[in-house]
């Protein structure tokens, strides 16, 4: 039980970082880096 | 049963109906969102999945060799009908799908049956990863020196670097580092906004804020949190070369193999330093003594000597004592030689320790300070004697921390030291990616293949001493995989070191059943971290490949979700 407790506080956390960094255009940010040498 | 097995099992079906299906769905999703040439992808991409899959599929586990030849009869076939297609309806150069599609399916199918052995479930999968992420073929067939579609936006959840020139994604360390290093725009004017014209804690938020990086960050807490390491395990293409590379021969046991097995890395490795000599119009004999000699030196040893383990511990002393030259050839010389000399130091002095850490440490801290131009002063110090102060301090760490003290710390925990200070520190200070300029599989997946090929011609020109420290940091890790069980991953990676940590709370876990376990040892052996199931199935290296739990003879260790 304590596993899967862990495991939805993290998968929340991990996905709020996902909204979050794709609100914050960090897709085209790493883009710019990644299309480049 | 009358000892023969039927020719289509159910196994056989699966995994060829399993990996058709994923082709496809990946095919699609290159299509959709790569933006790519249906009439390409599927000749370059599905098609030749499909047929090794096929192959695979028919001769896994087979026991008759008979069967395995009509496999590769078939498999010769379907690519002898493929490269037909490609030359005269696609128009592609006879040479050049036979050199890169023909030969090295027909080579891969001869492997196949006289290896004739159960292939690991992680082992295709990975085979399959490393095409699905790097098959961006067409840069090569047209002269493109990278992938620039959608995909390009997406971090990918493992080392895998996004400069090479068949990369769909981007790294997700290479993205981590570019953010820590430069400020992300959106975010510091949605701050800005926020706090309006009030100075203070918003605006000093705001701008921390917006040097994290959240989306690679995001991709590895849901990932670390769903499966753990097992991204390590199934999906990393450098993983799967250091597994590789672990199947040379070497040892005594190896018997006549072991030679045959140096006599071909001599002839290739002698290749591949005849090709820089060419294309980099440098002198002939330099990368034949500097690079091709030494890096033989160690194949030989190790192909002599046989298998290692990992030294299981690293020395404090000896670390610090690297973290120092490494600080005073910065301020000495320029960042750039601080961080090589710092990330050599702290691994070799780290790994050495003791009396042999003690005679690198004193010359390199003394001479870190006094060779090259300009002055560099502390108080009332500088020249030699600030040279000799400096070699004190670094001989007092190791004789104080490695003699006396003996402070050993477990060897994986060197990772974080390149998480957070090369990865993390040194990016965000320099806004440079550091670990990317030194890293072996940027090196092997980016910096040899653009340099040797040129697409557009002029990136030789920009070849300076880092690009051969980049490329004796692969020998050196080329040489290792064939000694030590995944010697990049379980030291260096800092992918890997964050994965480590969700390890003990992921989702996926396994469960050992305590009173069946006999200690047979066939899961440390099989185990290709090297780590002991035994004495706990979640421990931070485990990259769940499940072998020990199919190879337990008991099957003590179990699969839990």
């Amino acid at each position: 039980m304590a596993r899967r407790i862990g495991f939805g506080i993290l998968a929340v956390a991990g996905i709020g970082l996902v909204v979050a960094g794709i609100l914050a255009q960090e897709p085209e940010v790493i883009y710019r880096f990644a299309s480049q040498i | 049963m009358n000892g023969q097995q039927s020719f289509l099992t159910k196994t056989r079906t699966i995994w060829f109906l399993g990996f058709s299906a994923f082709a496809a769905l990946v095919s699609s999703l290159f299509i959709r969102f790569g933006r790519l040439d249906p009439g390409q992808i599927l000749p370059f991409g599905w098609v030749p999945v499909v047929l090794v899959a096929l192959y695979v599929a028919l001769q896994a586990g087979e026991r008759d060799m008979r069967r395995r030849w009509v496999a590769f009869a078939a498999l010769a076939l379907a690519g002898a009908l493929l490269s037909a297609w490609l030359v005269s309806r696609q128009g592609l150069v006879l040479w050049r799908v036979l050199v890169h599609g023909m030969i090295p399916l027909l080579l891969f199918g001869l492997v196949a049956v006289f290896a004739g052995r159960r292939v690991a479930p992680f082992r295709l999968v990975q085979i399959f990863s490393f095409a699905a992420l790097n098959g961006y073929i067409l840069a090569y067939l047209q002269n493109k020196i990278l992938f620039s579609g959608f995909l390009k936006r997406i971090p990918e959840p493992i080392l895998n670097c996004y400069g090479g020139p068949l990369a769909f994604f981007a790294c997700p360390i290479g993205s981590f580092q570019q953010m820590l290093s430069q400020p992300n725009p959106t975010v510091a004017a949605f701050f800005d906004r926020l706090a309006g014209n009030a100075a203070g804690f918003l605006h000093s938020a705001g701008k921390v804020l917006a040097h994290l990086p959240w989306l690679p960050l995001g991709v590895f807490v849901v990932i670390g949190a769903l499966v753990g390491r097992a991204a390590c395990g199934w999906l990393c293409p450098f993983g799967l070369w250091q597994d590789l590379l672990y199947k040379v021969k070497a040892g005594p046991k190896a018997g006549w193999k072991r030679w045959l097995t140096l006599a071909v890395i001599a002839l290739l490795s002698l290749y591949v330093s005849l090709l820089l000599v060419r294309f980099l119009h440098v002198v002939w004999w330099k990368p034949l003594v500097f690079g091709w000699l030494p890096f033989m030196a160690a194949v030989s040893y190790v192909v002599v000597r046989g298998k290692m383990d990992l030294p299981r511990r690293l020395w404090l002393g000896g670390w610090l004592a690297g973290v120092l030259i490494g600080v005073l050839a910065w301020f000495k010389f320029e960042p750039s030689f601080g961080i090589v000399a710092g990330v050599l130091g702290m691994t070799v002095l780290g790994f050495c320790g003791g009396w042999y850490a003690l005679a690198l440490a004193l010359p390199a801290a003394f001479f870190a300070v006094v060779l090259g131009p300009g002055e560099f002063r502390v108080g009332p110090l500088a020249g030699a004697e600030l040279g000799l102060v400096a070699a004190l301090l670094a001989g007092l760490f190791i004789l104080v921390l490695d003699r006396l003290v003996r402070v050993k710390l477990p060897s994986t925990l060197l990772k974080y030291a390149f998480l957070l200070l090369v990865a993390g520190f040194v990016a965000y200070k320099t806004a440079e990616p550091w670990f990317c300029k030194l890293c072996p599989q940027g090196t092997l997946g980016a910096g040899l293949p653009l340099v040797l090929w040129d697409p557009v011609g002029g990136l030789r020109d920009l070849v300076g001493w880092l690009y051969y420290v980049k490329v004796g940091i692969l020998l050196a890790v080329v040489v290792a995989a064939m000694a030590v069980k995944r010697p990049f991953c379980r030291v260096v990676c800092p992918i890997g070191a964050i994965y480590a940590i969700f390890n003990k709370a992921s989702l996926l876990h396994m469960k050992l059943d305590k009173p069946t376990c006999t200690g047979c040892n066939i899961c440390r052996k099989v185990c290709p971290m090297d780590i002991e199931p035994q004495q706990g199935p979640n421990q931070l290296e485990c990259i769940r490949c499940f072998e020990c739990r199919w190879k337990c003879p008991k099957s003590s260790l179990r699969i839990r979700c």
